[in-house]
């Protein structure tokens, strides 16, 4: 037979599969509307989540009791805080009604006489009243509290500090009022100079710095460049099980016995199925891709080759694997669940589920990584990462390909051995 | 009898079928492994799930081992800070915020407590994780800060006393007002006041609520194992609808019309199998649930505290799932119907109802938490997760048990009406 020929039949054969593919209804549900449906939900739920994580403010309500400055500046303080909203009952018990209700995280309560006990060196109480049921994070108002109470606290600590040794001293208790006031008017300006510096040149300064660096695993802004493609390569290879069970219907039924008969090699029959269903794997990432990148702005790269590339060398691997499951299984049946359960285990390996972290294990570190990459799964998400939230081109990704190519072949080959057409 | 026998057969016929025993206990088994792990290597550290501190985590690195201060530093953060001190070595530290296994970390630097017991400012660096919330970030540092002031509130007082005396300096008796040993003493005296009895003591009050009504944290064992098991066993619907259509196809069905019974009375004994096998696999993916769960360090499933409650939720959920069966196996006119389509269906169904991911993060958006209410399985994992994670009680999960009946109920007449036995 002619090369031309063979090839010429093998598509023939493929263009037959394809259609037939195409009408199995329940094979689409399960490869393109299923992941399609489901990292949508997931990508607008969790990008919903992230939002307003990162936008999330606590409501509390702040009352103050106390006239004088020291009130004065806690309230200002806590206004100033960016992530406190703050409300401002009229009264103690509509603030701790506030809180029973859950209306808001917690009470901040200022007592009566803060200013002078502060004067007079006496210790005053805050009260933070807190939701009971969100007690986990309540607790952090109580916490930023005693931030807010410092400059307060430590100008009332430096005046006493100084009215004390001052009250020791002989000059001092001998100097006429205006030596005094003059003294006093020392230790406020003490005072003040020691809460600026405190806020500006603190004895321990608190400084927040953004991890940087190649090592540093990034997450894309875009959630469904990391999530459309998951659903998407844990749903292809659902075609293992279903393109297995189909080639040992077909033989159970007797039309690969029939297909030896006619003047065709019979692994251009397996050829032709394999590329349908490559075929499949294409219009899947296709549509997929395609309608996240027009409803939610999913970045598709700038590598349409690429793409084509690390879909079609998935879809061989798939198929490969498919191949094999047909050459090993028993039944129909047993290759469609076997097919299921590889699909799940492997995927979650290969790191298709994002729960919990949104770092895929294929680059979580550890033993985890290692087996992670041991799946086929990983190398097409790898692949479509570097395409889709790199920026990475043909050349970048063709590592993953070959890996996958590689994973076709040594499936293939392993099956080409055990696969029995009658 | 007639009745058990048909049941007994049903079992038996149930129990030959690999396919059923894959979704049955299989893919719920391989599920319960998959979220579980994958949320265990999530965790920062040994989980606080099960014990009574269930304050965020903040990751410490502290390169300042035996120092005093950094060690009276941490208690005070730990007692006062809101947050969960977890300790790693600075190389652990910096590897899992790379991959985002944690949002940030704290650094206390070698030689902070000697700078300080020196009069030498020094710092804390709060290092985060390009993706983590800024929100979180920025209460971290000011509840850092307000710890750290304390923690230097004596430098700060000798300097202030210090600063007074400089002003002082001009006059022949500054000198021995301000002398080194007395400024000393004064402000260790205050300071060690200020950790007994803080001039600003910010207090905190827990009102009382009744039992039951605390919100609990995110507890993954109590949104896991509910969850797969309510996924599972509505798929298990699909499983049941599939026998009824194979036994439709053999001809079974119209033989049992022949026996003296009643529609219902036939699709009656039809469930019975159903309900029995969906019952078990509840018990089998709870029973899973309780031992993965630990060993991965998530926390212990237990049926709450109300073991009936939990009883009766699952026979309610069983029984709706087995009428789901029955209308599936109604309605469905090919068994590719019921694999692709009712797959499709209760695969999002159970994503809608909280089965997938935790209802609560659906309810944040206004269109899901609409439509959510429209499957069964929110109910039904509302009722598991007041169960088992509020600890209510029958009474309290009967509106949602209603609701579940109201589907069985709505499931099975139509069921009955459409059903065809030949």
């Amino acid at each position: 037979m002619k090369p031309l020929n063979a090839l010429q039949i093998t598509l023939a054969i493929a263009w037959k599969d394809l259609q037939v593919i195409l009408k199995d209804r329940g094979l689409l549900v399960v490869i393109i509307a299923l992941p399609m449906v489901f990292s949508m939900l997931q990508g607008i739920v969790n990008q919903r989540f992230s939002e307003e994580n990162q936008n999330q403010l606590f409501p509390i309500a702040l009352v103050n009791q106390d006239e004088g400055s020291a009130g004065q500046q806690i309230e200002k303080s806590i206004d100033s805080i960016n992530v406190l909203q703050v409300f401002k009952p009229d009264s103690v018990n509509e603030a701790r009604q506030d809180v029973l209700d859950s209306q808001v995280l917690a009470a901040v309560i200022i007592p009566q006489d803060l200013t002078g006990n502060l004067m007079a060196y006496r210790p005053s109480q805050i009260e933070v009243i807190i939701d009971p049921t969100q007690e986990q994070f309540a607790t952090i108002i109580t916490s930023l509290m005693d931030e807010v109470v410092a400059p307060a606290a430590i100008q009332s600590e430096i005046s006493y500090a100084i009215r004390t040794l001052l009250s020791e001293n002989q000059t001092y208790q001998q100097a006429d009022d205006h030596t005094r006031r003059a003294f006093e008017a020392q230790n406020i300006a003490v005072q003040m100079t020691q809460v600026q510096k405190m806020q500006t040149d603190p004895w321990i300064n608190v400084t927040a710095r953004t991890q940087a660096g190649d090592e540093v695993v990034v997450v894309p802004q875009n959630l469904f460049a990391l999530l459309v493609p998951s659903f998407t390569v844990l749903f292809a290879f659902f075609i293992v099980g279903s393109m297995s069970s189909e080639l040992l219907k077909e033989k159970r039924e007797g039309s690969l016995r029939r297909l030896i008969a006619a003047p065709i090699h019979p692994w251009m029959v397996i050829a032709a199925k394999m590329l349908a269903y490559v075929c499949l794997v294409l219009i899947q990432v296709g549509l997929i891709f395609g309608v996240a990148s027009l409803l939610f702005d999913m970045p598709l790269g700038r590598s349409p080759v690429g793409l084509l590339l690390v879909s079609a060398a998935m879809g061989l691997a798939a198929t490969g694997m498919g191949i094999l499951v047909a050459a090993l299984a028993r039944s129909d049946r047993q290759a469609d669940s076997v097919g299921l359960l590889l699909g799940f285990v492997l995927g979650a390996l290969g790191g298709c589920f994002i729960i919990a972290s949104p770092i895929p294990l294929y680059k979580g570190g550890g033993t985890m990584e290692i087996i992670s990459k041991l799946t086929p799964q990983a190398h097409a998400l790898m692949g479509y990462d570097i395409l889709l939230n790199e920026a990475g081109g043909a050349v970048q990704v063709l590592p993953q390909a070959l890996v996958l190519l590689g994973f076709a072949l040594v499936t293939f080959l392993i099956a080409s051995k055990r696969f029995r057409f009658e | 009898v007639n009745i058990w026998h048909l049941t007994k057969k049903d079992l038996l016929v149930f129990f030959k079928d690999r396919g059923a025993w894959l979704w049955l206990f299989v893919l719920p088994l391989v599920f319960l492994l998959i979220f579980s792990g994958l949320s265990g290597l999530s965790q920062t550290s040994g989980s606080a799930e099960g014990s009574s501190d269930q304050r965020p985590t903040l990751v410490v690195v502290n390169l300042d081992e035996g120092g005093s201060i950094a060690q009276s530093f941490l208690e005070d953060l730990d007692r006062r800070g809101g947050y969960r001190l977890v300790f790693f070595e600075h190389s652990e530290a910096i590897e899992r915020l790379n991959l985002y296994k944690i949002g940030r970390y704290l650094l206390i630097p070698a030689g902070f407590s000697s700078e300080l017991s020196q009069g030498k400012p020094t710092s804390l660096e709060l290092i985060v994780h390009p993706n983590a919330s800024l929100q979180t970030s920025e209460y971290i540092l000011k509840a850092v800060e307000g710890v750290a002031r304390d923690t230097s509130l004596e430098l700060q007082i000798l300097d202030g006393i210090r600063q007074m005396g400089e002003m002082q300096a001009s006059d022949a008796s500054g000198d021995q007002i301000f002398n080194t040993e007395r400024i000393l003493g004064q402000a260790k005296s205050q300071f060690e006041r200020s950790r007994e009895t803080p001039l600003i003591a910010v207090i905190q009050e827990v009102p009382r609520v009744e039992e039951g009504t605390s919100l609990s944290v995110l507890n993954l064992s109590t949104t896991i194992v509910p969850g797969m098991a309510v996924l599972f066993v509505f798929l298990a619907a699909q499983t049941a609808a599939k026998g009824i259509f194979e036994e439709r196809r053999a001809g079974s069905l119209r033989r049992l019309l022949a026996a003296p019974l009643r529609r219902w009375e036939v699709l009656a004994g039809k469930m019975l199998p159903i309900l029995i096998l969906i019952a078990i696999q509840i018990g089998f993916i709870f029973a899973a649930g309780a031992l993965i769960l630990p060993v991965l360090g998530l926390g212990r499933l237990g049926a709450g505290s109300n073991v009936l409650a939990w009883l009766i939720a699952s026979l309610v959920i069983a029984l709706c799932s087995a009428c789901l069966g029955i209308l599936i196996a109604s309605i469905a006119k090919s068994e590719g119907q019921i694999t692709g389509l009712s797959n499709a269906i209760l695969w999002i169904a159970g994503f809608l109802g909280g089965a997938i991911i935790p209802a609560f993060f659906l309810q944040s958006i206004p269109m899901l938490n609409i439509l959510s209410r429209f499957v069964p399985h929110y109910w039904a994992t509302s009722a598991y997760y007041d169960i088992l994670a509020r600890g209510k009680g029958l009474v309290e999960v009967m509106p949602s048990l209603a609701v579940l009946l109201i589907f069985s109920a709505g499931f099975f007449i139509l069921g009955v009406r459409r059903f065809r036995f030949e």
